[in-house]
Parts: C-alpha cells; structure tokens; sequence
C-alpha cells in the first residue's frame, strides 16, 4: 500500500508524461517479476484507470471518525472541508500522523473492508482500516453500517475499461 | 480602553502614540519586520530591530528616518514601555511589547515557532493581550519537521542534476529564499539567486547568518547550470528570465502547497510545504503560552480563529489589517 501510495504522489505531482511513464515503471517493475503481487497490479492498474469501488465507508461516518480522532469541533472540520474542497484530502490533513508504519498490500485493504459481516470477526476485519491512525474506531461506528455495504473480496478488475 | 486599538491607519497605542505596522503614512511606526505589508513607505519615524534596517533601508530607500533596537531593550516615552523580542518569522522579526500602567499588550507581526537557524526563534511573552496573525488558521495546516522537507528538496535536486536539468525553486526573496538555502546541500551543485533575492542573501550575511555560497547565474557555462538549484521570486514563474535555463524543473516553497488544490494551480513540478509561519497548533500554542485574556486576530482565517479562540472561553475579535500580501505575486 505504501508503495502505491508513495507512486500516487510521484504521478500527482509530475507534470511531464515522460515523468508519470518513469514513475509507473519504477513502480511495476518489481511487481511484475513476483506473482504473488500480481494482484497488488491489478488493483493499482484498475484504480489508476479510474475504477471506483463500491463505497465502503458513508462519508457521514468518515466525518465523525475524523472529529473523534481529532477533537475538533465538526463545524471546523467543514470549514476545513470548504477550504479544500475534497472530502477524503480534508480528512488526510486533519488526522494526527501514522504512529505505526504497518506496510498491508494493497489487495489486502481493497479485500479487507470494515463491514459489519454475520461473522464474528467483524471487528478484527475491520480493524485493517485504521491501525495506521492514533486512534481505534468506536465500535458504534462500525457497527452502523450496512451489511450490503461490504465489498466483494474479489477485484473488480474485470468490470474496468482499460 | 485597550493599550492598543485598530484605527484606519493601523494599529495604534494611544497613550504612546504610536502606531505598529501602519498601512497609511503616520508620523511614528514601529515596525515587526521587513516584508512589504509591514513596513511601507511615508512613515515620519521608524522604529525596528537592528537587524531590520538594513531590509527597511533597502526595500524604503537610504533616506528613511529609522532607528534600530536589540532585543529585549527597553525604549519608555509617557509612561509607556515598548521592546522587541524575537517573532522567529525572518531576519529581524520581533513582536512587540508594549507595557502601560502594568497593562502588557504584544502585537506579534508574522511569527513563527519552529527555530530554522536564519533568525531569533520565536519566544513567548506573558501579556494581557495578544495581537496575532492567523495565515495559516483552520487545522489542515500542519508543518512536517523542516528536516523532512529539506531531505525532500535535496532529493528532488539531486535528482534533476543527474538528469541535467536545472532546479528552479520560486520563493519569496527575503526570508523564504535565505531559509531554504540553509536547508539545502550546497554539495550537490553550484546555487544561483535571482537578482531580487542576492540583495536580501547579502544582509543575512552582514548579519552574521550562514549561508552557502551563492552567485548569479549570468555567463556561467551551461554545464554548471544544468547541475544547478536557482532561487527566484514567485513573479519569475514563466518570465523571460528563465530562458537562460534550457532544461528545468520548478518547485514552489511555501505553506500554501500543503493543500493539492493550490499546487495544481500553481503549475509547478513540485510544491515543498516550508512556511515561514505558525502552522495551526502553533498559533494555538503561542496564544496559550501569553496567558492573554485578550486576542485580537489580524489578517488570515480571521473568522475561524475568533470563533475557536471564543469557544475556548477568550475575549477573541478580528482586526481587519492590511496584511497578507508580503508582496505582489509572492507567497507566504
């Protein structure tokens, strides 16, 4: 995950094609070499592409994670948001940095959805989300959400127009 | 009435009559440091930190009437106290401090808190009220180390050199430019200023600042240009200028490129997040540790700072100064 997210900001901030093209190789190169990360390609490919999974967290939900993590009032955190203007850029910023440096491939986040399944693991699924962040979901949170939320654990690779 | 008010000319101490900062001619002018939206012309007087008059001389012109005070002095006129202690914002930043009566006001200018080795770091001041900045006020600003950013720069044009392009970084000439110059690895290349910034490298250095060495890029062999970090003016952005560099890659220094918004629309390659400014928790921070009951905000996010401080149980109100624009067409 590190990884692409690391190649996201390469290409985000390249403005030359040559740049982005460099970037992409450098990124699939030892990727592609190991086909136990195929999968990983898959995915960057499929998101590069413009793929869009099902959304797997309401965004009302992301907002009050965000407020709890911080502790900032929720009209600051919307004016925050009308500064900057996307929600997801909003949160990033707002959120106190990583404390761990847990490095997950990012088929495993893409599979691993926080849903409140039938099974009991719920929780533990759940948990992949935000380890990286100082603090732990609320369980009220999670457990809020929909069932037919949950993303199927196979890529949606082949539903993308490459 | 308070030690310090806003009147059209700027802020004003009635009982020294005095203004701080003025953005209309005034007979007497303190002045917090040596950016355009500071210090401006047609003041009778000036009074600044020694190290700012040079900058005052310089951008004001050698005739200004203008007197320079260390830190920590103690100037007294009608039974008001006014000195200077460091603002850590640029080379000669101070807030001031004026005491009346046992009555203690501190207007802070542009400040700073993290210490970058360019300027006196930031101190706080015990004071009834507070004047503070607020350029940088909503939460989303949040400043990574200046190591972090200095590896990334160093990176970036080391990068670019062993690609044989050259590395253009836009910052603004007094201040910025001197801060990333101590941030950088002058091993990597040869470093060239722009005819703005060279003036401002020459006062941080009779001012006994430590900076590489730096020249102009003018009849210098191509070979060294393409191996070279050029510092320039955010108005040298796509100007005739650059035409000397055939091959180059830009970056923008400022704490605006912390938002993706702001570097898209800059069209640079590169946007590093240094602020010469207090990030969100610094403004919080230096506010707490005056213990001031009082807060006037000036120029930034006036509005949503005020409604914060007031949330947290301060006596907080905006003051509409004219600030902000440290220059025309360049960047905090």
């Amino acid at each position: 995950m590190r990884a692409f997210a690391d190649l996201y900001r390469e290409l985000d901030s390249a403005t030359a094609t040559r740049h982005k093209i460099e970037a992409l190789k450098a990124y699939l190169a030892p990727i592609v070499s190991d086909s136990s990360r195929w999968g990983e390609a898959a995915w960057a490919i499929y998101l590069l592409a413009g793929g869009k999974p099902r959304q797997m967290i309401p965004t009302r939900i992301l907002r009050r994670l965000a407020q709890e993590a911080t502790g900032l009032p929720e009209w600051l955190v919307e004016e925050s948001y009308q500064n900057v203007g996307d929600l997801a850029e909003t949160l990033s910023l707002l959120l106190p940095p990583a404390r761990t440096n847990d490095d997950v491939a990012l088929e495993v986040w893409m599979n691993e959805p926080p849903c409140a399944s039938s099974t009991t693991t719920s929780v533990t699924r759940g948990s992949r989300l935000m380890p990286t962040r100082s603090t732990t979901p609320t369980g009220s949170c999670f457990s809020s959400l929909p069932p037919a939320r949950c993303a199927s654990a196979s890529p949606r690779v082949r539903s993308c127009r490459l | 009435m308070s030690l310090i008010v806003a009147r059209p000319e700027g802020l004003y101490c009635p009982p020294g009559d005095f203004y701080i900062d003025p953005w209309r001619p005034v007979a007497r002018a303190i002045i917090t440091h040596g950016h355009g939206d500071h210090s401006r012309t047609g003041m009778g007087a000036y009074l600044c930190h020694t190290d700012s008059v040079p900058i005052l001389r310089r951008r004001l012109g050698e005739a200004i009437a203008v007197e320079g005070l260390p830190y920590g002095e103690v100037v007294e006129r009608d039974g008001v106290r006014v000195s200077l202690r460091p603002a850590g914002h640029i080379l000669g930043s101070a807030q001031i401090r004026v005491e009346h009566k046992g009555e203690v006001w501190v207007a802070s200018g542009d400040y700073k808190i993290e210490p970058d080795g360019t300027c006196a770091p930031f101190e706080p001041i015990r004071c009834h009220g507070f004047i503070s900045e607020s350029t940088f006020g909503l939460p989303i600003y949040r400043w990574r180390p200046q190591a972090e950013i200095a590896a990334e720069i160093n990176r970036w044009w080391r990068d670019n050199s062993a690609s044989g392009r050259t590395s253009v970084i836009y910052a603004y000439s007094l201040g910025k430019a001197q801060r990333v110059l101590a941030l950088v690895d002058p091993t990597i290349g040869p470093i060239f200023s722009h005819g703005a910034v060279e003036p401002m490298n020459a006062i941080y250095r009779e001012q006994g600042v430590t900076l590489p060495a730096t020249s102009s890029p003018a009849g210098l062999p191509k070979a060294d240009l393409a191996r070279a970090l050029v510092l320039a003016p955010p108005s040298a952005a796509g100007s005739p200028w650059l035409k000397r560099f055939p091959n180059y890659a830009d970056a923008f220094a400022s704490g605006w490129m912390q938002v993706r918004g702001n570097r898209r629309r800059r069209g640079v390659d590169r946007g590093f997040i240094l602020s010469d400014h207090a990030d969100w928790s610094g403004l919080n921070a230096a506010i707490d540790a005056t213990g001031a009951s009082r807060v006037l905000v000036t120029h930034g996010s006036i509005a949503t700072l005020v409604r914060y401080l007031r949330e947290r149980g301060l006596d907080a109100s905006g003051v509409q100064a004219e600030y902000g624009e440290e220059d025309l067409g360049e960047a905090a």
